[in-house]
């Protein structure tokens, strides 16, 4: 019973999606007109609902007499079900998250290498990103034990990552001498293609390319996390990371 | 389901704070004005803003060759009556279709196309 309070409609943004007709169950909708929106029975609209407002994709549908500051969301259609909660999705707008995941930067070479690489990379791009207007954030994490590998979804060394996504679409791998020392066994690390070629550690044009990439997106990464497990060769990895930390150094002898 | 009507018919026949024989009687008024008087009414304290409003949906109306009566709304309790808190606004048969805002000439046809 909201006699001041029903939706109106602004007829000039909306785009007959019908979506608010829909949705609404309560039948405030003249579902004759539909999909274009016309409020019949403003007196069954609830009272600060704010549904159809909610889900209207171009943001048209306001409230007569709200007073609860809400503006409606415009142009942002918002996902009802977010597809994972890795947070790869959840990144606002203006925003570059880069994440740096390794598993060692004192003994692998690829790992250093790698990191040197990027850094360098980051040295350049992160000017102009923040002069496109964009907030940077460059975070370099050790995946020092298998439950931060798990937490972080890693799944292989080294990974970069933009706003939660791995730039490389394939993870491809050989044998790490470092890493397998360091373990004590066999343990693989990433190799890097780009134009056609392996490398163990990515040239700086590769890196450059997939982070404007992604933060641009003109690469349709789609969302990988939806399944999870610490791949075996990482398994091995803090296994026999664990069992030859018994050694003085703490594991980073070799 | 035959539950929700129900509760729906429920909320119908006590929808209406007054009953028509409420005794705030300027309340009863404001409400029972509502529905009475021209179709098109604008609702504003009587600024330009309004009255170019008022223009607008006047020209409106006759371009689609429909009954040009328009109310024009100044006393703040009708006003309120309606849930308004920004004007100028627009009614149309008994429902707010804009507020807030100055609309041209065609927006107001394109709205009147719309409802009716
Ligand atoms: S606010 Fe809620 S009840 Fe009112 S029209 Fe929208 S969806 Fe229906
Ligand atoms: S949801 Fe928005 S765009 Fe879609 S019909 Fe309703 S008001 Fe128009």
């Amino acid at each position: 019973m909201a006699k001041t309070w029903y939706p109106v409609i602004n007829y000039l943004t909306c785009v007959d999606c019908g979506t608010c007709v829909v949705k609404c169950p309560h039948e405030v909708y003249d579902t004759e007109k539909a999909p274009s929106p016309v409020v019949k029975n403003p007196e069954s609209c609830i009272d600060h609902c704010h549904d159809c407002g909610n889900r209207c994709p171009v943001g048209a549908i306001t409230y007569v007499g709200d007073d609860t500051g809400w503006t409606p969301p415009n142009g942002e259609q918002t996902a009802e079900e977010p597809c994972c909660s890795c947070g790869c999705e959840a990144t606002p707008e203006k925003k570059v998250i880069i994440e740096y995941l390794y598993l060692d930067l004192q003994t692998c070479d690829r790992c250093i290498g790698t990191d040197n690489v990027l850094d360098e990379v980051m040295l350049t791009l992160t000017p102009a990103l923040e002069l496109a207007g964009y907030e940077v954030e460059y975070k370099k994490i050790e995946m020092e034990t298998a439950e931060l590998a798990e937490q972080y979804r890693f799944l292989s060394s080294p990974t970069i990552r933009v706003n939660g996504q791995d730039i490389c679409k394939s993870v491809a791998e050989n044998s790490c001498g470092c890493c397998s020392d360091i373990s004590g066994t066999e343990v693989d690390c990433r190799v890097f293609e780009y134009n056609g070629d392996s490398y163990e550690v990515p040239p700086k044009e590769m890196l450059a390319e997939a982070i404007l990439n992604a933060v641009f997106g003109q690469v349709e990464i789609g969302c990988s996390c939806s399944k999870y497990e610490l791949p075996e060769n990482l398994k091995t990895f803090y296994v026999g990371k664990k069992s030859k930390s018994g050694c003085s150094c703490g594991g980073s002898c070799c | 389901m035959s539950l929700f009507g129900k509760k729906n018919k429920n909320e119908k026949t006590t929808s209406c704070c007054c009953g028509g024989n409420c005794d705030a009687e300027s309340m009863a008024k404001a409400e029972s004005s509502k529905t009475e008087g021209a179709s098109v009414k604008v609702l504003g304290s009587g600024c330009a803003k309004c009255n170019q409003l008022e223009a607008a949906a006047k020209a409106a109306l006759q371009q689609l060759g429909m009954d040009t009566t328009i109310d024009h709304v100044t006393d703040f309790s009708q006003i309120a009556a309606y849930g308004i808190m920004t004007t100028p606004a627009l009614v149309i048969d008994g429902k707010v279709v804009s507020y807030g805002k100055v609309l041209k000439t065609e927006e107001v046809i394109k709205i009147l196309q719309k409802v009716r």
